[in-house]
């Protein structure tokens, strides 16, 4: 949005040009393909692991009973199974439009839709990963998530940039879930003594491995219980600076998949690693599409 | 800067303020009551908890704004994930009382067996551990509440609000009940059988930090993996109370919800 050649000059004007840039500045669109397929193929494996209509879909299940007029009126209409396998099959659908990249510019704005919809239909079965992937689909849905690597791209000329503000939306999102968490861990004794993270992973709802944690490892998992609880409250300034956002992110990806292997935590794993996609220079994930061009054109030269 | 990215930036920035102050969590964690201050510890835990304090004191108009727009554009703030892990292995289990006279309990929570490794379907558990416990919890505040309520509106002691609560018990364990009675009646019932009555009992154990279930509690538990346990014929339908309690080596099952269909 601004031309380089005409950068103004002066300390207020050049604060302008810097939150100018913060907002608007072009970027390529490959971070929100990225975003998009990861969301995409995330939601349709989460909804398929959930296809137990009867269970989870049908009002006769393990769905939630307060009284609604419009589920009401629905299952009234269709029967309580076939409204619940109705929303299943609309919302899987739209998944995998969105990860597949065609019509994104309806598909995904359905994605959420569909996602604050499930809320209101059935709660219950519904984790943080739900919550999380709402916030990216709040994010995603300012911008043509298809531009590059989607149906929607096939036989289009080169991408047009597009704004950097929606991934600074998603930053902020993924920064603020972290620090809350921290206040929310914070006024808590057990988090506080270190006492915390042991009591997670021997927690019998969540545990994967039905093994000992060995007692040798008592004073790590307190020095863990601690380090998780700095990571959180210091993830927002961290990412501010490229060194130590560089730090934070392998922090956040040693410790998501730590808590993977120990904990069975539905996607939230998952969900969570994904959004650090916002976090990679806009530049670098672009630079994937060209490596795989010039891969395909040694390949074919190869071949030929 | 054209005006129309000062106003779109300006509307970014009230968004992400907004955010910020509905993520802000209460200092005591969402309990009541509210525990005290860290009283102990290092400086630095008291030292961040009273900021914490006082950000919660001075933030009430911007964590309210923050609500009311995150809500309206249903972005719910609420990240407090493992934040109270508890010290205690929790458990739940149904019983069904069949006439005539059959009694038979399940183990509904965990849905996966202790004794092994979870992989693709502890996934698929963990979708249905996350819906019983979600619905337990909706239950346990609702009934806090209306004990509260109770006891603050009616003037009364604990034991007569109890009494009154008792009779009007929120409805948010309905589905469970509903789903595990059908399947049990699917599995179990004849011609002729039908389920009369339906109990939810939680369970509370000591949390073995230091390796898994004890072995006079992994037997117990052994016999609720092989199915659904059959009590003795002709037991007493309407013995247990809202809040009775029972032992199973050192789990303490404790009735929280009576269901009569």
């Amino acid at each position: 949005m601004t031309d380089p050649a005409r950068e103004p000059s002066g300390r207020g004007v050049s604060l302008v040009h810097r939150w100018n840039r913060f907002w608007f500045e072009p970027i390529p669109p490959h971070p929100y393909a990225v975003l998009r397929i990861l969301f995409g193929v995330i939601g349709c494996l989460t909804l398929l692991v959930m296809a137990d209509i009867p269970a989870f879909w049908s009002p006769d299940g393990l769905v939630d009973s307060t009284d609604d007029p419009w589920k009401g009126s629905l299952t009234n209409l269709m029967g309580g199974t076939a409204a619940g396998g109705l929303l299943f099959g609309f919302t899987l659908l739209c998944y995998a439009a969105m990860a597949t990249g065609f019509r994104s510019r309806v598909a995904v704005p359905l994605c959420l839709l569909t996602n604050v919809v499930q809320s209101y239909w059935n709660p219950l079965p519904l984790s943080g990963a739900h919550y999380v992937t709402r916030g990216v689909l709040f994010a995603l849905i300012w911008v043509d998530t298809g531009a590059v690597w989607s149906v929607d791209a096939r036989g289009r000329g080169a991408a047009p940039s597009a704004p950097v503000w929606p991934l600074r939306l998603l930053q902020f999102q993924v920064a603020v879930i972290y620090f809350s968490s921290g206040l929310w861990k914070l006024g808590n004794a057990e988090w506080r003594s270190g006492t915390a993270l042991a009591q997670v992973l021997a927690n019998n709802v969540y545990r994967r491995f039905p093994i000992a944690l060995p007692e040798a490892l008592a004073p790590y998992t307190v020095a863990a219980t601690h380090l998780v609880l700095a990571w959180e409250l210091g993830f927002p300034f961290a990412v501010l600076n490229r060194w130590t956002r560089r730090l934070a992110l392998a922090l956040g990806i040693f410790l998501h998949l730590g808590m993977w292997l120990a904990l069975e935590i539905g996607p939230f794993t998952l969900v969570m690693l994904s959004t650090y996609v916002a976090f990679v220079s806009p530049e670098r994930v672009a630079s994937l599409n060209r490596r795989g061009r010039s891969r395909d054109a040694k390949s074919g030269a190869l071949s030929a | 800067m054209s005006p129309r990215s000062w106003l779109v930036s300006a509307l970014l920035t009230g968004h992400l303020v907004a955010i910020a102050g509905a993520a802000v969590p209460p200092p005591d964690g969402g309990r009541t009551p509210a525990p005290e201050a860290a009283e102990s510890g290092s400086p630095v835990w008291v030292l961040l908890e009273k900021a914490h304090r006082a950000a919660w004191r001075w933030s009430g108009a911007w964590r309210r704004l923050g609500r009311a727009y995150t809500s309206r554009l249903a972005l719910p703030q609420n990240w407090n994930m493992f934040a109270n892990p508890g010290d205690t292995a929790k458990y739940i289990r149904v019983r069904h009382f069949v006439t005539p006279g059959r009694v038979a309990s399940e183990l509904i929570l965990p849905a996966h067996r202790e004794d092994q490794v979870r992989l693709a379907k502890g996934l698929r558990d963990s979708f249905r551990d996350k819906t019983v416990s979600m619905a337990f919890e909706r239950f346990v505040v609702e009934s806090e509440r209306r004990f509260r309520e109770t006891r603050r509106d009616k003037g009364l002691d604990t034991a007569r609000a109890t009494a009154l609560v008792a009779r009007n018990l929120p409805s948010d364990l309905v589905p469970v009940v509903r789903f595990f009675g059908d399947r049990f009646a699917r599995a179990h019932l004849s011609a002729g059988e039908r389920i009369v009555r339906q109990e939810v009992w939680y369970g509370r154990a000591p949390l073995a930090t230091d390796g898994g279930a004890r072995p006079e509690r992994m037997e117990v538990l052994q016999r609720y993996y092989r199915g659904a346990i059959f009590g003795p014929p002709g037991q007493d339908t309407a013995a247990a109370r809202f809040g009775d309690t029972e032992r199973e080596a050192d789990i303490v099952w404790t009735l929280f919800y009576v269901h009569e269909p």
